[in-house]
Parts: structure tokens; C-alpha cells; sequence
């Protein structure tokens, strides 16, 4: 069913964030929602920036044809990690913001990896940040859900990362949305970090240097690419020189493999981060500061960071291929 | 061939610190080595007058082989007080110091310019 082009329910006004899920089962109900999202979105002269699974982008691009041209579609959405994907729509949003759009409509579908607990929970934890990070922007954001392959866990969740679900007539408020810090807490209490295998290899530092040469060694010996080896030492270092600007004189760093990944803990017994969604952002470089966990998220296929009283845990994954 | 020395020369290499060598050329600074936390002071001090005077400040990264967090807010730093008055230059970055140049959005600074060859003379 065509859903009317001026029905309130379907175009949200206002100056601030809208963001919605979508739950689709088909190829056909994909489009009923998103065709007329762009369309429409075009027709108010208003940018329009789409960044789905590569699938999604197609059917969409062969639907809207020669308008698709239109459309701002996001380089290697697919690739994406949270931050990265968070970093697009900000960049995109302040251009449009700078040439005088006063109203614009994001499409995105978060990219659920299929071997990771920990990459699914970030991917959900990004869902609700934007809630958050993108609140005082004039956005309609909608994301699609493929009910057909996603896991059962993943759609539940939309509804809590996601003021709003549905489309069209079908849609209204979610009675299951939580405010992303309550969320970021929920899915701690239930994503625990799993117990390191018995192999893992645990030294103490206090010097973000040691840490580095240890991380690298440890790295290469588990086979990853160089530019992994980078992006492992990278991260390590930042997240110790953390603990040691703010935490502890000691961080424990601990190592072990995984079938897909690398993995490099560093712990401190410093109060802990206020913050659950910690380096989500990039920051603007006009501003400058507060790189070091943003570049982390950035150069590490998954980072997961939990924060107490007694200390700050941050597990950093990067993938063996 | 040899550039000529022009007064600055830093060099830092201690155990459990990042080895750094900050050199005055005649078109700017080289830098080679691993710029951190550690160290990054000793770049804001070689760099402090040519940023002070404005106008274009090259800094020529093909030595550079690691810089982190602190290191980009030293460049970024640099970057918004040349903005207006001056330009600052990164030459040559290796793959991966491009690369974290691009994820801090650097380049994205109206004053930054990345260089990615070397420029003929």
C-alpha cells in the first residue's frame, strides 16, 4: 500500500532527530518503505543520504532509476564499523547543514556481522548513541531491520534503540524504547565479557612505549595483517596512555586469540568511565582533542569497553583476514 | 641529498620513550621516528616560532613511522593557529601515518594540506 505524501504520521516535522525502525520480511515491503522515504524526501528538495547493505542499495537504485542519481548513497557503507558510520552521517549532515538545508533524510542499515557477539552488541549500542548523537539535528533517519536474517535478539532490540518503528500508517511510537544510557547498561549487564582462554599472556606496564612493543610482538606472532599489527599497537597504546593520564600507574594487558581475531585487553583500577558510549564520536578537528578512544573504535574491528568502580576493561578485537 | 641544518635538531631515544628526530631544513622540519605523548612537546617547541611568524610550515613525515592521539592534537593544534594567516604541510606520510591522518579528519582543516609525493624541487 502507497502510504499518502502529506499524512503526519509519515512525515515527521520538527528541527530535531527522528529516528525510526523499520522491520522488513521481503525484498517488496523493503521498498514499500524506503522507496517512498526517498522519493519523497527528494520531492522536498531535501539531501538525502542512503547507506544499505549493498543488496538494499541495488534494488533501490534499479526502483528509483535515473532519481538515483540524486540520492548521496555512502561510500563502502558495507565496511563500516559504528564509528565509522557515525562519522559519515555527522560529516554529511553538517555540509548539508552548511549549504542551508534545514531538513534532511538518512537511510541506514547497521552492518550485523554474523561471527561476533561482541560486533553485534557495539552495532547496537551505535543504534542507540544516535539517539544521543545526532538528537539536536533536523534528521529523519530510518533504519531498516531484515526480519528474514537477522537474529531474533537483533529486531528485539530495534525496538529498544528506536523511539519510533514502522512506516507509513503502520507508524508509531516503540512502548520499548529505553533512553540510550539505560540501554548502554542493559546491554553490559547482558553482554559480560566472556573469560579470556587459559593461553591468554598477561604482563603489567607502566609506560605506553612497553606496551606497544609487547602488543606488536604478541600481534605479529598471531599472524595478523601489518596494517592490524598497526592498528592493535595504535589502540593499545592510546587505551594505556589513558589509564595512565586518569587511572592507575599500572595497566594490565592481556592477549589471546580467538577463531577470527586477535584480541588485546587493557585494564585499569582507576574510577572508571562516565561515559557508556565513549569514543563513538570523532571529533571535529577545528576543535580538536579526545582522539584516543575514537581512534581505537577506528583502527580495531571491534572495541568493547566496560567501566566501574573498580576499574576500566577495554577488549580490542581485530580480525585475523 | 643533505639538507642544510638550520639550528633546530632534536633527537630523543630512551629507553621505554619513543625515539623522535625533529630536524630544521630549508623548507621546514623533518621528522622521523615515533611522535607520542612522550614527545610531541619536543615538536610544539621546534615549531613554535615558524607558527608564531604564520605563512606555510612543511613538515616532512617520511621518517615518521607511528603518531598517536596526542600527536594529532599537536598537528590539529597547529593547524587551527595557522588558519586565516598561514598553511600547515604534511608531506609524505607512509601509508599508515596517512591513514590515521585521515581518520582524525585533518585534512578537512580549510589550513591542512596533505602531500602525499615527494614535491619536485
Amino acid at each position: 500500500m502507497k502510504p499518502r505524501a502529506n499524512d503526519p504520521p509519515q512525515t515527521p516535522a520538527g528541527d530535531r532527530l527522528v529516528h525510526d525502525a523499520f522491520v522488513y520480511s521481503s525484498p517488496g515491503e523493503f521498498l514499500s518503505a524506503t522507496l517512498p522515504f526517498v522519493r519523497e524526501g527528494l520531492a522536498l528538495q531535501e539531501p538525502v543520504l542512503a547507506a544499505p547493505t549493498s543488496t538494499n542499495s541495488a534494488l533501490l537504485q534499479r526502483e528509483l532509476g535515473e532519481e538515483s542519481a540524486r540520492v548521496d548513497w555512502a561510500e563502502n557503507a558495507e565496511q563500516h564499523k559504528p564509528v565509522e558510520r557515525l562519522a559519515v552521517f555527522q560529516r554529511y549532515i553538517a555540509e548539508q547543514v552548511d549549504r542551508g538545508a534545514t531538513r534532511l533524510r538518512l537511510l541506514g542499515e547497521p552492518v550485523w556481522p554474523a561471527d561476533s557477539a561482541a560486533g553485534v552488541a557495539e552495532w547496537k549500542r551505535y543504534e542507540s548513541f544516535l539517539n544521543v548523537a545526532l538528537a539536536p539535528h533536523p534528521v529523519w533517519l530510518v533504519c531498516p531491520y531484515d526480519a528474514g536474517h537477522l537474529s531474533e535478539g537483533i529486531v528485539a532490540d530495534a525496538c529498544r534503540t528506536h523511539p519510533t518503528m514502522g512506516y507509513g500508517h503502520e507508524r508509531r511510537a516503540s512502548p520499548d524504547y529505553v533512553e540510550p544510557a539505560d540501554f548502554a547498561r542493559l546491554l553490559d549487564r547482558a553482554e559480560k565479557l566472556p573469560a579470556p582462554p587459559p593461553g591468554a599472556i598477561e604482563r603489567c606496564f607502566d609506560a605506553a612505549a612497553d606496551v606497544r612493543h609487547f602488543v606488536v610482538d604478541q600481534a605479529r606472532a598471531a599472524g595478523l595483517r601489518a596494517e592490524k599489527i598497526e592498528g592493535a599497537k595504535l589502540a593499545a597504546s592510546e587505551v594505556a596512555t589513558n589509564a595512565f593520564r586518569h587511572a592507575s600507574s599500572l595497566a594490565r594487558v592481556r592477549t589471546w586469540l580467538l577463531r577470527h581475531a586477535f584480541v588485546c585487553e587493557v585494564s585499569d583500577t582507576g574510577s572508571g568511565i562516565e561515559n557508556p558510549f565513549v569514543g563513538y564520536v570523532t571529533p571535529d578537528p577545528a576543535r580538536g582533542g579526545g582522539w584516543g578512544l575514537s581512534i581505537a573504535r577506528h583502527v580495531c574491528d571491534v572495541v568493547e569497553v566496560r567501566a566501574g568502580p573498580a576499574g576500566t576493561t577495554v577488549r580490542l578485537h581485530l580480525n585475523l583476514s | 641529498v643533505p639538507e642544510e641544518h638550520l639550528g633546530i635538531n632534536v633527537d630523543v631515544s630512551e629507553l621505554g620513550e619513543s625515539s623522535l628526530s625533529v630536524e630544521e631544513t630549508s623548507y621546514g622540519f623533518r621528522i622521523a621516528g615515533e611522535l607520542t605523548e612522550s614527545n610531541a612537546y619536543l615538536l610544539a617547541a621546534a615549531t613554535e616560532d615558524s607558527v608564531a611568524r604564520g605563512g606555510e610550515l612543511i613538515l616532512d613525515l617520511a621518517g615518521l613511522s607511528y603518531l598517536d592521539a596526542a600527536a594529532l592534537h599537536l598537528l590539529t593544534e597547529i593547524g587551527n593557529r595557522l588558519d586565516g594567516r598561514g598553511r600547515l604541510i604534511l608531506r609524505c606520510p607512509d601509508p599508515w601515518v596517512r591513514k590515521v591522518i585521515g581518520i582524525a579528519g585533518l585534512e578537512h582543516l580549510g589550513s591542512v594540506q596533505v602531500v602525499e609525493m615527494e614535491m619536485s624541487a
